[in-house]
């Protein structure tokens, strides 16, 4: 049986059942840009220490080898084939489909896969970006405990270029992964949701409710940055150029896995292209959660002055 | 993979854009990506204008003259200071040098 979803602007039919886009279940069952499948179980040893995931590309394909989890062969843009490993948990050989997996997909057809969570302010899209850690995510929730605003995606934000009219952001992960005190503020308790594999203390948190569901022009992107000597309160200021370029090249989802020069030069001239078309801005505050609130509203305020 | 090795610029010598980076425009700014260097590049200001100016071939020489009147400098610090980039671009393997007799006729 194929299960059908509707992520990042792709319609994907997946061997694999994904819990994780429950909410994103593509209607009906129709020709899919992207499939899924699953092949025989295999052995993925461990190699020393506590490895991640390696990619080799070659040719517009690239393999993926995730020790003790499964082996991913990503190719064309079109096919990801699954080996897992026969001892993985499915949940986390789930989570590198859905993470970079997908990503990979992205960059074979030639799509922006920007490493960003994003809200639907006022019928635009707002996205953060900015180093792991660095709280785009709880931006994102506080962002979403106020009016106006839906949940776009959390983690891979796909950005496009219709002929006409502005770049398009597309609806991604349905679920946000959170800090326990940022799902305080959404009035969510933390026992009853997916725990996310790879941070202990982080949780998905489905959107339901507040979900956006089609793409919507992206109006701004908001680059994270903690600095200590703010004070309080929260700085914003334009980030022009060649560093803006620069700025969105760098929070691109899996960059270090272009190394094919027709993808590197396509993601090039994507990012320099968003960089002329979209603002983007410094959000400069001292990152402590208690302020994520007073982030947001400067956020929501800075977003709705412009125009 | 070939590589040249990096030649000392002069005063009269032939430059042109190389055809290899990919280059953009942003906010008056040219960035580029060089696959082959295997990095990103971007300069502002009179960087981005001898770039243009260099999109034919060009003389250094003549880069310095036109460059010369909008700077309240002596034209040997002009000099200087598009030389060193025009250095730097061919280092980079960002700019071609011609030969000056292929261009001349």
């Amino acid at each position: 049986m194929t299960h059908f979803y509707g992520i990042h602007g792709l319609v994907i039919g997946s061997e694999i059942e994904l819990p994780e886009l429950e909410l994103r279940r593509h209607p009906q069952p129709t020709e899919p840009d992207v499939t899924i499948a699953a092949s025989e179980m295999t052995s993925v040893p461990q190699l020393g220490a506590a490895e991640g995931a390696r990619v080799e590309t070659e040719g517009g394909e690239a393999l993926m080898t995730v020790p003790g989890v499964a082996i991913y062969r990503i190719q064309d843009g079109t096919q990801v084939v699954v080996q897992p490993d026969s001892t993985a948990d499915p949940a986390l050989v789930r989570l590198y489909i859905l993470g970079p997996a997908l990503a990979l997909i992205c960059h074979q057809r030639g799509l922006l896969p920007l490493h960003a969570s994003a809200v639907e302010i006022d019928g635009e899209i707002v996205a953060f970006v900015g180093s792991p850690g660095e709280g785009k995510s709880t931006i994102a929730a506080h962002c979403l405990a106020r009016e106006g605003t839906r949940f776009a995606a959390d983690d891979i934000l796909v950005v496009t270029f219709p002929e006409t009219g502005r770049p398009l952001a597309h609806p991604g992960m349905p679920s946000l992964k959170l800090w326990r005190d940022a799902l305080d503020v959404l009035g969510r308790r933390h026992d009853d949701l997916r725990r996310d594999w790879l941070r202990a203390e982080k949780f998905h948190l489905p959107m339901a409710a507040r979900l956006l569901q089609g793409p919507l022009p992206l109006k701004q992107i908001y680059v994270l940055d903690d600095d200590p000597g703010i004070e309080d309160g929260v700085r914003i200021e334009p980030i022009i150029g060649g560093d803006a370029v620069a700025t969105l090249i760098v929070h691109t989802f899996r960059i270090q896995s272009l190394d094919d020069r027709v993808q590197r030069s396509r993601h090039f001239v994507a990012s320099s292209r968003l960089a002329g078309l979209v603002p983007v801005r410094r959000l400069a505050r001292r990152k402590e959660r208690a302020q994520a609130g007073v982030t947001a509203a400067a956020v929501l305020a800075d977003v709705r002055s412009a125009t | 993979m070939t590589s040249v090795p990096p030649k000392m610029i002069a005063m009269d010598a032939v430059v042109v854009q190389d055809s290899e980076p990919v280059t953009a425009t942003v906010d008056e700014e040219v960035v580029m990506l060089s696959v082959r260097a295997g990095a990103y590049f971007g300069f502002n200001g009179v960087g981005s204008e001898i770039w243009q100016m260099i999109r034919e071939p060009r003389r250094v020489d003549e880069i310095c003259r036109s460059l010369s009147p909008h700077f309240d400098v002596a034209p040997e610090i002009v000099e200087r200071d598009v030389l060193a980039f025009v250095q730097a671009l061919a280092d980079r393997g960002l700019v071609r040098l011609v030969d000056p007799a292929r261009t001349e006729k």
